[in-house]
């Protein structure tokens, strides 16, 4: 009884406190993310404030990250992202794929694929995919989010989150079949 | 050897983190922000205060029930000695325009020692110290404009309150560990937290900036 009453007050008060910690924690940091593409202190500041405003929404979201090395890639992102929009420099170009891709690929099949390639070539073929792929990929599959907090993470439409998902799986389908790895499964 | 779902993880964690590689850490970097920007963020953090009190408010149809249950049921426990535990806690329900507090599993039957604020804000002068019963004692301080501070130390095993919120900014939040409900207005700033096992009460007749209460509430120590 007692944690039913008090979860909504705790959840919020830790979120909060998490927040207020968010914000002096790696704002320098996010200054400088934001000023090597805006290349201006005073832009590079509003850009960091836009962050925290996207990050303050999504608390709840952002509450469910754990270690701190992704909290702080997290932050980084939202300020490069916001950075990017106040520079309407939004360069993000969805790749080339096959015409047919209107089969999803399940989880399952994402985390098989990968486990049959190699440390170093899997770093490899993430660091080539387009970045728009890659951070879909990491909010799902690293931080744990569903395809609607996604969404919010990257204040995107849930129905861009699921096709950037798709495509990112189904690239890196694509180049580990055409390199010759094959499904071994994984723990 | 397959790669483990950790393994894979990590690749996509270091292909991520790569582009931020250049960036030095917090410490290494040397920049103080404008006084508008801090500004921002003192305005975002008490509206995000703001918006969890809203957020509490949406469940107060099941809180209410839950907390009368809860509160006759700590009213048992708190006449039998045995039953009480040792965690204090204060749970707050936000009704309409209304705020209303319960400190719970208070340990202390009476006043042992007698605590005072070695700080208060500028102004303020001792007036007077009352004890009014074994169980309460009470300070008083004057403002020279006439304002009143208002320190109150009480034995007791349960507490509740209630503050109109209509105006009025009521949030719970912790200061150097310690859980305390904060209630600003125009007319009156109050604290309530638990110090000790005795329930401390602050209220001023005036507005005043929560960086002034906490230094009065971490500035507590016990009376000559």
């Amino acid at each position: 009884m007692i944690p039913m009453l008090c979860a909504d007050l705790i959840d919020d008060k830790k979120n909060l406190l998490r927040f207020e910690e968010l914000c002096t924690a790696h704002r320098k940091e996010m200054l400088m993310v934001a000023y090597q593409i805006l290349q201006d202190y005073h832009d590079a500041e509003d850009a960091v404030q836009d962050a925290l405003i996207g990050i303050a929404r999504n608390m709840s979201t952002v509450g469910k990250i754990t270690r701190p090395a992704d909290v702080r890639l997290y932050v980084l992102r939202a300020a490069r992202n916001a950075a990017l929009n106040r520079a309407a420099a939004l360069n993000r170009r969805e790749a080339e794929l096959p015409p047919d891709d209107a089969c999803p690929m399940s989880d399952a099949d994402f985390w098989s694929v990968c486990s049959g390639s190699d440390y170093q070539r899997l770093l490899e073929l993430f660091a080539a995919m387009p970045e728009v792929y890659r951070e879909a990929l990491y909010d799902h599959f690293v931080l744990g989010f569903t395809t609607r907090e996604v969404a919010a993470a990257l204040d995107i439409k849930v129905s861009t989150a699921k096709q950037r998902l798709v495509r990112g799986k189904k690239l890196l389908l694509q180049k580990l079949e055409e390199e010759g790895y094959t499904n071994h499964g994984t723990d | 050897m397959a790669l483990t779902k950790s393994q894979i993880r990590q690749a996509l964690r270091e292909a991520c983190g790569a582009q931020f590689a250049g960036i030095p850490s917090e410490e290494a970097i040397d920049y103080t922000f404008s006084p508008a920007f801090c500004q921002r963020m003192d305005d975002l953090i008490r509206e995000q205060k703001r918006g969890s009190l809203r957020l509490l408010s949406r469940t107060r149809r099941r809180v209410l029930v839950v907390a009368a249950i809860l509160i006759a049921a700590l009213l048992l426990v708190a006449c039998t000695p045995p039953l009480r535990e040792a965690v204090v806690g204060i749970v707050v329900e936000f009704l309409d325009g209304n705020a209303s507090h319960t400190i719970t599993n208070l340990p202390r039957d009476a006043i042992e020692t007698v605590y005072h604020p070695g700080v208060v804000p500028e102004g303020f002068v001792p007036e007077s110290r009352e004890q009014t019963s074994p169980y309460c004692i009470e300070w008083t301080y004057r403002h020279t404009d006439g304002h009143k501070l208002t320190f109150r130390q009480s034995a007791a095993q349960v507490a509740f309150g209630s503050t109109d919120t209509d105006g009025a900014d009521v949030f719970l939040t912790t200061v150097n560990g310690t859980e305390v409900l904060f209630g600003f207005s125009e007319g009156i700033s109050l604290a309530r937290w638990v110090h000790d096992g005795y329930l401390m009460n602050i209220w001023v007749s005036t507005a005043m900036e929560p960086e002034i209460m906490e230094q009065m509430i971490l500035s507590l120590q016990p009376a000559e």
